[in-house]
């Protein structure tokens, strides 16, 4: 029997008909397919379906393990059982890159990582010019940008911070503007 | 690189590691990282986190998911981003199906463009489909792909075809492995549907595509399939 590609259900999981019973388990492997695709840099991207079904098996071991599989929990408590599955599934994941990228030249092809290496190297270096732009940075410009490269929204920099709006956009203005010139003095152009 | 302003380069930048660089201090437990994400660490504490998170890509990416996830958590305040882990509530979920037309669809999408040109996030769902659970139909008869996953589909003649219960009709809904929406159907009769041609052309080779069938049955009773995934020639 023909079979699609590579991301069934773990119905074969002790307890999971009683989880899918119980929690709208199709939801939440959409809300964490989301969260993992904006969350993760492309080069983790090819593994994003493999880290979310590994995470929802972890979520109903976790919950197995405590006895807590077979009866309906608060979510923010289950949000929380989510976020440790998930993130350790992100860790491995790249541990595993990370380790393709070292291991390139002795890699065959199938197991290198399936991002483009040179454009790994030039987005790591990259990254490093902008870390050392934020760290020459006044600090509050460098919070406000640090955190909405974490990816913070104005409103949610306004709630984190106590800022009032016109703080929050002048600070990222300014501080937008300082890492612009910054990088193009490292020889980053537009 | 020759956009330094360019805020999702910037992000993936921070996020891409370095071979054998390592991050100037110990990394924060999984736990501070979502705590400091969350807004819940007193300033000095969580801004001592940011720094290191700026200097770590590993941590970059925990933050970010640690964000993501809080965002999904609190629903982003819509009904139309419902809380997945709700307990199966069957009325809410049916109500949730009847929305799922192409016309909605379209119009959600269309709507998600513009939040995404708004605030420069990532790829948004317009809706979530209903849930599967409290929604099969007596017998629990579950529906299964039948595409071939050892042959890529070709994109000329994309063909989705699965098998399950009795049904009315078929709704499917297709996206692009970042759950872009690119076509859907509404009223099938046969267990198949051929994606357009054109709705495939902008996909690279090698593209997956990500697809969802619900069945209808009498009294607009709902048996939803899980996530299927295809890859594309
Ligand atoms: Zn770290």
């Amino acid at each position: 029997m023909a079979e699609d590609g590579a991301h069934p259900p773990p119905r074969h999981a002790p307890g999971w008909e009683r989880f899918e019973e119980l929690h709208d388990v199709e939801g939440l492997r959409r809300s964490l397919l989301g969260c993992v695709s904006r969350a993760c840099p492309s080069w983790l991207s090819a593994q994003r379906e493999d880290i979310v079904q590994a995470a929802l098996v972890r979520i109903l071991e976790a919950l197995r393990r405590r006895g807590e599989s077979d009866r309906p929990l608060p979510a923010s408590y289950l949000w929380k059982v989510a976020w440790n599955a998930t993130i350790d599934e992100i860790r491995r994941a790249t541990r595993r890159g990370e380790r393709g990228l070292e291991d390139l030249p002795v890699d065959p092809p199938d197991r290198a990582p399936r991002a483009d290496p040179g454009t790994m190297h030039a987005s790591a270096a990259l990254g490093e010019a902008v870390r050392e732009c934020l760290a020459a940075m006044h600090r509050p410009r460098r919070i406000a940008v640090g955190l909405h490269l974490l990816g913070h929204t104005v409103r949610e920099l306004m709630e984190m911070q106590g800022w009032n709006e016109k703080q929050v956009r002048n600070l990222l203005h300014r501080g937008l503007k300082d890492l612009r010139a910054c990088l193009r003095r490292k020889g980053y152009e537009r | 690189m020759t956009r330094p302003d360019d805020i999702d380069r910037l992000r993936e930048a921070l996020a891409t590691p370095r071979p054998g660089a390592r991050p100037a201090g110990p990394c924060p437990g999984d736990d501070v990282i979502r705590a400091a994400a969350r807004g819940e660490l007193a300033a000095a504490r969580r801004e001592a986190v940011v720094d290191h998170a700026l200097g770590c890509p590993d941590c970059t990416i925990a933050w970010r998911l640690a964000l993501e996830m809080a965002r999904e958590e609190r629903g982003h305040g819509s009904d139309a981003t419902a809380v997945a882990f709700r307990p199966a509530d069957r009325a809410a979920a049916q109500r949730r199906a009847r929305r799922w037309t192409p016309a909605r669809v379209a119009v959600l999408a269309a709507a998600a463009s513009l939040a995404l040109v708004a605030v420069g996030l990532g790829v948004l769902w317009p809706e979530r489909p209903a849930p599967s659970s409290g929604l099969r139909l007596a017998g629990g008869v579950a529906i299964r792909s039948l595409v071939d996953a050892s042959r890529p589909l070709p994109r000329d003649n994309a063909v989705l075809r699965w098998e399950g219960p009795e049904v009315e009709s078929w709704d499917v809904f297709v996206t692009t492995s970042d759950l872009t929406p690119i076509a859907s159907a509404h009223g099938l009769t046969e267990p198949r549907y051929r994606v357009p041609p054109e709705a495939l052309a902008g996909l690279p080779p090698g593209a997956r595509i990500v697809w969802q069938v619900t069945g209808v049955s009498v009294a607009d009773r709902r048996t939803i399939s899980r996530t299927f995934v295809s890859t594309l020639d």
